[in-house]
């Protein structure tokens, strides 16, 4: 009996360009068309096993260190769609309670899927 | 500033941090960057998405992480910094008037002026929506301003009229924080965002894009209680027979730019018909000595070109004042 084929258009979002794609997954086997590049094809075949976006997002600070700062963080590597949602309340739940710089971690493994949350600016001195 | 700056740069953005790295790197010593905002970096501190930086830094990058690379060398080059300070008047003889939080009100005479002074979202002022003015209708920039930097919420269930990117970019941050964004109303056929904005932005949370729509009124008196929506025909006409009520308390516009240049027009620099400054090929509008870069002279899609920009009019500047 012959295997039903599954079928994905996905418009690439590695770059601005945005390239039309096709994604086929028959059996065991992904197929990609319509991209330009291999970060291209990459993401086609990741937008079919398992989706995933960079997040970003901002978190609290004790008043007692920054006042009423707002940290903006991001997700230091795209973390699986399904998930952004629940990292965003994650975040909105968390206070941090102690000075960070740029770069630093906030939130290490964040829901356990295996990406940090990095802050993206300096906890400014009061 | 005992001495007065041989530049002064107004608007310490992209545009006007690049410019003034580049003229400090070709000579100019005394420099001056003004800025009404109580920190650098411009708009960039409120774009916390990423996509900055692909260019410059072959990196994809938060807008403030952008902004925080310039702040830094701006800080290394001990360029001086008047944060919290408007400039009131610049004169045609590039006599330039400041109130600064600091150092109070402020008369200086440089050699040159960089106008960095980016640009301004058009309001609902501007589109002429019918209907009641209530709270609850604001810019897209100024519901990212209000959730990423201060900390407060535009609204609960929202509907955006107009697909610009900082649109689009503002229906997932919403989302995000909890709200319900009902749909994205385009007037014209197409969108004017960046495709990939629209598949992680409106697709990925399910977000309707209504094109060749449009709203045609707001209900409520003191909040917004709804907005009317109708589509438009193909000489972007609404069809009123058509129209249809959507219930929400936010009604978000993001429906264009607008180089901030009223400073200098006043001035005597001629402007584009996009209100954007006027530039020779040196990046010098109509006054001697008066460059300009970044989003007052045109609105641009990409950060990274109106870094570009800022160089190559910081450039320009110091070679004037060093007469060449």
């Amino acid at each position: 009996m012959e295997e039903t084929a599954e079928i994905k258009k996905v418009t690439c979002t590695v770059c601005p360009r945005g390239c039309q794609m096709t994604v086929t997954r028959k059996g065991g086997e992904i197929t990609v068309e319509g991209a330009t590049c291999a970060r291209g094809r990459a993401y086609g075949r990741e937008e079919m096993l398992d989706p995933k976006r960079m997040i970003t997002t901002t978190v609290r600070v004790d008043p007692a260190i920054a006042g009423d700062f707002l940290l903006p963080v991001r997700s230091r590597t795209p973390v699986p769609k399904k998930l952004l949602i629940a990292v965003a309340e994650e975040c909105r739940k968390t206070v941090l309670s102690r000075r960070v710089r740029i770069g630093e971690v906030v939130i290490p493994d964040v829901l356990g899927c295996g990406v940090d949350m990095v802050a993206t600016a300096d906890v400014p001195e009061e | 500033m005992r001495t007065e700056p041989d530049l002064i740069v107004i608007g310490g953005g992209s545009a006007g941090m690049a410019a003034a790295l580049e003229a400090k790197k070709q000579g100019v010593d005394r420099i001056l960057i003004l800025e009404t905002d109580p920190y650098l970096g411009g708009v960039l501190r409120q774009c916390i998405h990423t996509g900055f930086g692909l260019h410059t830094f072959g990196e994809d990058l938060a807008g403030p992480e952008y902004a925080a690379r310039f702040i830094r060398q701006v800080e290394e080059a001990g360029i001086e910094v008047l944060l919290s300070t408007p400039v009131l008047e610049v004169g045609s003889d590039l006599t330039v008037r400041a109130m600064s939080r600091e150092k109070g009100y402020l008369e200086l005479h440089p050699k040159a002026v960089v106008a960095a002074t980016g640009c301004r979202e058009r309001s609902a002022g501007t589109i002429a929506i019918p209907g009641t003015r209530p709270a609850g209708v604001l810019t897209a920039g100024t519901a990212q301003r209000y959730l990423n930097i201060e900390g407060y919420h535009a609204g609960k269930r929202v509907v955006i009229l107009g697909s610009g990117d900082i649109g689009l970019i503002m229906a997932r941050r919403l989302t995000l924080e909890g709200a319900k964004v009902l749909l994205v109303a385009e007037l014209m056929p197409k969108s004017g965002g960046l495709k990939r904005n629209i598949v992680q932005c409106l697709e990925d949370f399910d977000i309707p894009l209504l094109l060749s729509t449009t709203v045609v009124e707001i209900h409520g008196k003191e909040r917004v209680e709804g907005v009317s929506l109708a589509p438009v025909d193909e000489n972007l006409t609404p069809i009123l027979e058509k129209k249809w009520r959507v219930d929400c308390d936010t009604l978000l516009l993001s429906v264009g730019l607008v180089p901030e240049t009223e400073l200098f027009q006043a001035a005597g620099a001629p402007v584009e018909r996009n209100n954007g400054l006027r530039v020779d090929d040196r990046l010098m509008t109509g006054i001697p000595g008066l460059f300009a870069c970044g989003n007052a002279v045109k609105v641009h899609d990409l950060v990274d070109n109106v870094t570009l920009q800022g160089v190559k009019a910081g450039g320009f500047a110091a070679a004037f004042i060093k007469g060449e």
